[in-house]
């Protein structure tokens, strides 16, 4: 057990710490903050992911023949941890960089990796994810989206739901069923959609938060190459499964875990600040037993990825275990969401654009978000099954 | 960077591991409460795998490891509800290795090394509450050493002990300081406690006009924060055991019971609550490792860590207690199946050293601390920054 970098790994560090320095405005995340225009806060996005890769440090972790750094584990938590404690803004092409490369990395063909990684690395394109469907959320392998191949062509017909970013993506990695007879779990492929293909319609969908961050999206006579097959035709829910226990793994929580930590922070200040006659909410016992726990929570959050990390480096694969961290992460913010909110007392409920708001409403915001976070790259129910049957070994 | 235990480290926790399964099981623990002191087999047994001198310096017959070493081996000694004497000796020994004189060193460790030294730990008083704070027993300087007065609760095992640390205050500087007396030493009288915990007998001890020579001074400042943080951690990665036990328990029971002709395992009210039960006990364990490391190689993080592990702990594992009753039914509820044994011990490890609530305050208060902030009247210049805050 050794919680020291090594002397390569202090330099990673102050190499990223400096180059952010002066990639990013100044008075970035204290003064000046993304734009709350959505559209525009997309293209501020791109641009910075644009931006990354510019200066050579986007897609950190692929290998460098696909432009990649080959960055070590430690390296990639360190690069978390940099780009959350600027305050950097999150991407636009979180899908494409994570989801879409590790997928093709390690199940596409050559030609496939070489048409494009390097444009999700440049930002050049902007990728979306097709899984969900209206009947088939947790039930996911019940997906009726269906690709009928066609000579050297699928035709999808169908409809996907949830589709983050899909009003900025060029393409989509999608799920279709490819086989009706078989079981459900086996007629199922991955296919690599262009989103301009004749076919495709758009339905924006408004969030709990007033935002439109996610989409309908139909699906009509899609024709769709038989090249952007992904991996043999049938074994797409394999694959899937191997993408969706990325989304939950220890890279992205260490990322998470900090700016969760900078919200924590704010709202010990806040805490201490916010008066009632002679005494701060900090000053309530009831209160800092709830603040403390938030604490304590959010630490042991950023201790689980550094276990997490440790397992990696000792060559133990990504697995069902990473259900547990997403599980625990995802209700210890939504409870430092809900204390935040009861330490603003009767100011709880003044949002963004409120003269009186507290940290500009930044709190009422971040715990409208924390309602996803049990939700989404599966739910806490679905975490649980997945923890219960497969690490603990209960039957089904 | 690598949060994770050697592979010598697992070995050895799986050699107490297998030991405590084959030549202490739960049954032994039925046994104890009737058949008191049953510990003495225990104790040779323990100190026959080197327990006892893991954290003693080679110079003094010990293997000189540290306390990271020592975490898994803790772990295990949680799940097996081993005696609360190894946990108080060996939370002395690392207080000797970091504060001891060489006198002091010379006249303990070899002892306590070979196993025939136990040490029970006197700090907690009535009417005092959780920490050290509101101590009152009192240490005062006499012609050649000090004499001490007061009444300590919970102390365990102290009849079967040959040392007693003891915690208790000088009046010049109202200074917490720990002594070491004799258990026999004149004046020291005992009153067995009843508690829940009848895997171990725990015992007032009053010290009335407690003669001792100026060589039972342990440290100076900082040796009764250090003995109490260090029973802390101890008791926070014994927690991590119960947890674990009743998490592995409960896990076994649903997968072989059934009821409406299938295991109850297979039912998601069973099902989800065990996953719960794992996620928090997995969380522990992280903030217990950290606890651990903190203690050995970082003592200005290590209040903190402590009690960022003592509350979480506490609180995982009552929570696998619980629901490992909850999920054997009737049968949880029964004397013979024995995991009010775990439930017992759990509730003694949960408020002794501080209970969760008194660890959050003092988590929140060295956090507030770190980032410059404080309580009430001097925060008002903050609010005003922070209403320009943007999301």
């Amino acid at each position: 057990m050794d919680f020291s970098y090594t002397p390569a790994e202090t330099r990673f560090r102050e190499e990223l710490r400096a180059w952010l320095r002066d990639a990013l405005p100044p008075g970035w995340g204290k003064t000046v903050f993304e734009p709350e225009d959505e559209d525009a806060r997309a293209m501020g996005r791109l641009e910075w992911e644009r931006k990354l890769h510019a200066g050579g440090w986007s897609g950190i972790n692929w290998p460098k023949k696909y432009g990649g750094r080959g960055a070590t584990l430690v390296e990639q938590g360190i690069y978390a941890e940099e780009l959350a404690r600027a305050r950097a803004p999150e991407g636009l092409n979180i899908i494409g960089r994570n989801l879409v490369s590790a997928t093709l990395i390690r199940h596409g063909t050559e030609s496939q990796r070489e048409r494009f990684l390097s444009k999700i690395l440049s930002g050049e394109e902007v990728w979306c994810q097709g899984f969900s469907e209206p009947n088939a959320g947790s039930d996911l392998a019940s997906i009726r989206c269906f690709a009928q191949l066609d000579g050297d062509h699928f035709v999808v017909n169908g409809q996907k739901v949830w589709t983050s970013f899909a009003q900025y993506a060029n393409w989509c990695i999608l799920l279709a069923r490819t086989n009706l007879e078989a079981p459900k779990h086996k007629g199922i492929s991955l296919l690599l959609v262009d989103m301009r293909t004749p076919g495709i319609t758009l339905r924006p969908l408004k969030q709990i938060s007033g935002e439109c961050e996610f989409n309908e999206t139909f699906l009509d006579d899609v024709r769709v190459p038989r090249e952007n097959l992904v991996g043999e035709i049938n074994e797409g829910w394999k694959i899937a499964m191997t993408t969706l226990a990325a989304e939950r793994g220890a890279e992205d929580a260490l990322g998470r875990q900090i700016r969760f930590k900078q919200e924590l922070d704010t709202l010990l200040l806040a805490a201490t600040s916010l008066r009632t006659g002679e005494s701060a909410a900090i000053d309530d016992s009831a209160l800092r037993q709830k603040l403390a726990k938030a604490v304590v929570e959010i630490e042991i959050m950023r201790l689980n990825c550094l276990r997490s990390f440790s397992r990696w480096i000792r060559g133990i694969q990504l697995g069902p275990e990473e259900s547990m961290m997403k599980l625990y992460w995802s209700h210890a913010a939504q409870d430092l969401f809900e204390t935040a909110l009861e330490v603003l007392g009767p100011k709880a409920a003044l949002a963004a654009g409120d003269a009186s708001a507290v940290a500009g409403g930044r709190f009422q915001l971040s715990f409208l978000h924390s309602k996803a976070f049990s939700i989404y790259s599966g739910s806490s129910e679905i975490q649980r099954t997945i923890i219960g049957e497969r690490v603990l070994g209960l039957p089904k | 960077m690598n949060f994770d235990f050697s592979a010598e480290q697992y070995e050895f926790r799986d050699a107490f591991r297998d030991y405590l399964a084959r030549d202490y099981p739960l049954a032994a623990h039925v046994r104890q409460a009737t058949d008191y002191p049953l510990a003495t087999p225990l104790w040779a047994g323990l100190s026959g795998m080197g327990l006892f001198g893991m954290l003693v310096p080679e110079a003094h017959g010990g293997l000189g490891l540290g306390f990271i070493d020592l975490a898994l081996v803790l772990e295990e000694l949680g799940r097996s509800l081993a005696t609360p004497a190894a946990a108080d000796t060996l939370a002395a020994t690392d207080l000797l290795v970091r504060y001891g004189t060489p006198a002091q060193q010379a006249c303990w460790l070899p002892g306590i090394a070979s196993g025939t030294v136990r040490v029970a730990l006197a700090v907690a008083e009535d009417g005092a509450g959780h920490g050290l704070d509101g101590l009152v027993t009192s240490a005062r300087p006499i012609a050649g050493g000090y004499r001490l007065d007061g009444t300590k609760l919970m102390v365990a095992e102290a009849a079967t002990a040959d040392l007693l640390l003891v915690v208790a205050r000088l009046p010049s500087q109202q200074q917490l300081s720990v002594f070491a007396l004799p258990r026999d030493a004149t004046g020291i009288a005992l009153r067995p406690h009843t508690t829940l915990d009848i895997g171990a007998r725990y015992v007032e001890v009053t010290l009335s006009s407690v003669h001792c020579d100026a060589n039972a001074l342990i440290g100076e400042v900082g040796a009764a924060d250090r003995l109490y943080d260090t029973a802390a951690a101890i008791a926070a990665i014994e927690l991590v055991g119960i947890g674990q036990q009743m998490l592995r328990v409960a896990v076994e029971y649903a997968k072989q019971r059934e009821q409406f002709g299938r295991p109850i395992g297979s039912f998601q009210a069973i099902k989800h609550r065990c996953a719960d039960m794992a996620v928090a006990v997995d969380a522990a364990a992280s903030a217990a490792y950290f606890a651990a490391w903190a203690i050995a190689e970082s003592p200005h993080e290590a209040p903190r860590a402590v009690s960022i592990a003592k509350s979480f702990c506490g609180d995982a594992a009552r929570a696998a207690c619980n629901g490992a009753i909850q999920v054997h039914g009737g049968i949880g509820f029964t004397w013979d199946l024995g995991l009010h044994y775990y439930l017992r011990r759990c509730k003694v490890l949960e408020t002794t050293w501080g209970d969760a609530n008194w660890h959050r305050e003092r988590v929140l208060a060295e956090t507030l601390a770190e980032m410059g902030l404080q309580a009430a009247n001097s925060a008002t210049h903050l609010s005003e920054s922070l209403c320009k805050l943007a999301p």
